[in-house]
């Protein structure tokens, strides 16, 4: 059963000798993505902080 | 990159530090990235999955599990449920081969043998052909093992799949393969 891992080995190696390398610019698109998510994060927390303080408003002040 | 300790780039991606993150990326992404180009040959799309897996992995990075897997393997795992699932969208229409085609997974080990006892690089050549034939999943395995070289308990935390099922698995694929280069020799 050698053989055949070996040739699966060598069939896999081949096939996959042209796979891409990580693209020089990954990291700077990456950094991009975090700035753009970090600044959605803090939009929808700018607009979603108060909300608590209306639903409570909304309850006409209800206690329970 | 810094010599932060694993569990301190943990820690600093857990508090949403932004150097954590980038350190993480400078650390794993030439490996995530190599595993899902393999599947995806686009460079855009595969850039893109790999650049979600390490989204994925920052937004979740409380359900990950030190004593259950490495950083690097947990990654992997996300990698591999974003490709699997963005192959299925891409490629709906493919039908497993095993529905439409002959394959013989009940050959004996002795006629496995014969059928490699000649025409090595012939064989190969039809092995690499049959590989893309396969299920996106069992390629999936098949790479994980006999070229990334992953453990099987690796591979079954990464996948999902339970170990022992994962061997018999393989076992099938590889005799699928071969069942294969004997119908059609």
């Amino acid at each position: 059963m050698q053989n055949k891992d070996t040739d699966l080995r060598e069939a896999l190696k081949r096939k996959y000798a042209n796979t891409p390398l990580l693209p020089a610019d990954f990291m700077a698109n990456m950094e991009k993505r975090l700035e753009n998510h970090g600044d959605r994060s803090r939009d929808s927390k700018k607009n979603h902080g108060p909300v608590p303080m209306i639903l409570h408003d909304s309850l006409g002040g209800c206690s329970c | 990159m810094s010599d932060l300790t694993e569990t301190a780039l943990i820690e600093a991606v857990r508090k949403g530090r932004r150097e954590g993150q980038t350190e993480m990326v400078g650390r794993y992404a030439e490996r995530v990235f190599a595993m899902i180009a393999r599947q995806v040959p686009d460079v855009m799309d595969a850039q893109e999955l790999a650049q979600d897996t390490f989204m994925r992995a920052f937004s979740h990075i409380d359900s990950y599990d030190a004593r259950k897997a490495s950083l690097s393997t947990w990654l992997c795992r996300i990698a591999y449920r974003l490709t699997l699932d963005f192959l299925k969208r891409r490629r709906p229409h493919i039908v497993s081969i095993e529905d439409t085609e002959v394959w013989q997974t009940d050959i004996s080990d002795q006629e496995l043998e014969a059928a490699l006892s000649t025409g090595r690089e012939e064989r190969i050549q039809q092995l690499e052909q049959q590989i893309d034939m396969l299920p996106d999943d069992e390629r999936m395995i098949l790479t994980l093992y006999y070229f990334e070289d992953h453990p099987l308990t690796e591979i079954a935390y990464i996948t999902g799949i339970d170990a022992k099922a994962l061997a018999n698995r393989l076992c099938r694929t590889r005799k699928k393969l071969y069942g294969k280069l004997k119908v059609e020799s």
